[in-house]
């Protein structure tokens, strides 16, 4: 009897704020102690659904459990995470632990910086080789050999401008593979090459021609 | 045992303590998942696997944080995965539920002048047996008109008028405003309101009908 008592009580308290409640004007706390009370008492529930139908769906709080539903379920839980444990490699596992991640943060700058490096330094028309002279403007760089007497800037013998002679190669000191054999071919408005190959008994010339006048 | 303690030696990879935090914590994680899926048996396994998906991650919790709210924004995300794998299966048997309100024999009556929801309190349901039978329909009312509400409508009234959960704590969880959240519920509530009226009157008559 008090118990019900009380309870005619709580109802007495809800009863004003139903209407509001229906129309969502409540604020958050008397809206929270009018759902609650909804939840509990099938009475001012069913009083309610007249003006809010949706406050039948309170009667899903307090929904008992289905009979056995979840007996034993933290076992097989348990279960599941030590067989997973057991079976399963983790070949990419070193990935996700704490120290990797600490790792990823310095490496990845790094592995930029030197892919970006490497893109630098091998870019066409750089040196292969650290140490080795930049070409000048115009120059046959690498594998080709500039004849001594070139009137390429930074050769050593520079002729007069205007009179270039055949030069004649100088033989090639290197043995198999070595570079092939070029000479430089006199001309008023450009500067014409020559290269020959050595030994395979194709002595075909080829000409290579430098014009600085035309503008690629 | 203290929850702080299961909490740290679970991170400690104490597979006894955290069987301890299963238990304390599965009927919540059971219930959010069956809410928001609409089926026991694959919240069941929802919620297997938010377990098993809190034990790799339980290292990365902060002590201090709000352990419930970590471990039901899981549970929601996984829940919503799931629905969205199994929607197509799931919208045809909410189809199924419209074309065919209730089985013969199964339910509560449904007659005129009758109000399901009040006849229990006044005694005609009061066996077990018939509380289960009216909570297992109100289920399925949920179940069909929930399919009518967006996903974010669905969780934010799963949440906080059904698991009772703040509108802050949903709003973390939902990572959104307290006010969105707000306007998913009173949404959620329109339509449920309508769909109620409309597809089952028999819930939304007056409680005591007045006599001429």
């Amino acid at each position: 009897m008090k118990e019900q008592g009380m309870k005619r009580d709580a109802c007495r308290e809800v009863e004003p704020l139903l209407s509001s409640c229906a129309a969502g004007a409540l604020d958050e706390p008397s809206e929270r102690r009018v759902l609650d009370h909804l939840s509990v008492c099938a009475v001012c529930r069913a009083a309610q659904m007249e003006r809010d139908p949706s406050v039948l769906f309170l009667e899903l709080r307090r929904i008992p459990l289905t009979d056995g539903l979840l007996d034993g379920f933290a076992a097989g839980v348990r279960r599941r995470i030590e067989s997973e444990a057991r079976f399963r490699v983790p070949l990419f596992g070193w990935i996700t632990a704490p120290g990797s991640r600490r790792l990823a943060y310095v490496a990845a700058p790094l592995m930029t910086l030197l892919l970006l490096g490497t893109l630098v330094l091998m870019r066409p028309g750089r040196p292969w080789r650290r140490g080795a002279p930049a070409p000048g403007q115009g120059a046959v760089g690498w594998p080709f050999v500039v004849p001594q007497g070139s009137t390429r800037p930074g050769n050593p013998g520079v002729q007069a401008p205007g009179s270039l002679p055949l030069v004649p190669l100088a033989p090639s000191t290197g043995g198999p593979g070595s570079p092939p054999l070029m000479e430089e071919v006199g001309s008023p408005g450009a500067r014409v090459y020559r290269f020959t190959m050595e030994g395979g008994g194709d002595e075909t010339p080829i000409y290579f021609v430098v014009d600085e006048s035309i503008d690629i | 045992m203290d929850e702080h303690d299961l909490i740290r030696r679970s991170a400690a990879g104490d597979l006894d303590a955290f069987e301890a935090l299963i238990e304390r914590k599965q009927e919540r994680v059971f219930w959010i998942a069956c809410h928001i899926v609409g089926d026991e048996e694959l919240a069941r396994d929802v919620a297997q696997e938010v377990f098993v998906r809190l034990f790799r991650v339980i290292r990365r919790f902060r002590a201090g944080g709000h352990f419930d709210a970590w471990l039901h924004r899981i549970a929601t995300n996984l829940a919503i995965d799931s629905l969205r794998r199994e929607r197509p299966h799931r919208e045809a048997a909410a189809l199924d539920a419209i074309r065919e309100p209730a089985t013969p024999g199964e339910g509560i009556p449904t007659g005129p002048g009758t109000n399901p929801s009040l006849a229990s309190s006044r005694g005609e349901h009061e066996s077990p047996a018939g509380d289960a039978l009216r909570r297992r329909e109100v289920r399925r009312i949920f179940t069909v008109l929930s399919s009518l509400l967006t996903r974010k409508q669905r969780l934010a009234f799963v949440l906080r008028e059904i698991e009772g959960l703040t509108t802050g704590e949903v709003a973390g969880i939902m990572k959104t405003r307290e006010s969105t959240v707000r306007n998913h519920i009173l949404q959620a509530r329109r339509i449920l309101q309508e769909e109620v009226r409309r597809r089952y009157p028999e819930y939304c008559r007056p409680p005591h009908p007045k006599k001429d």
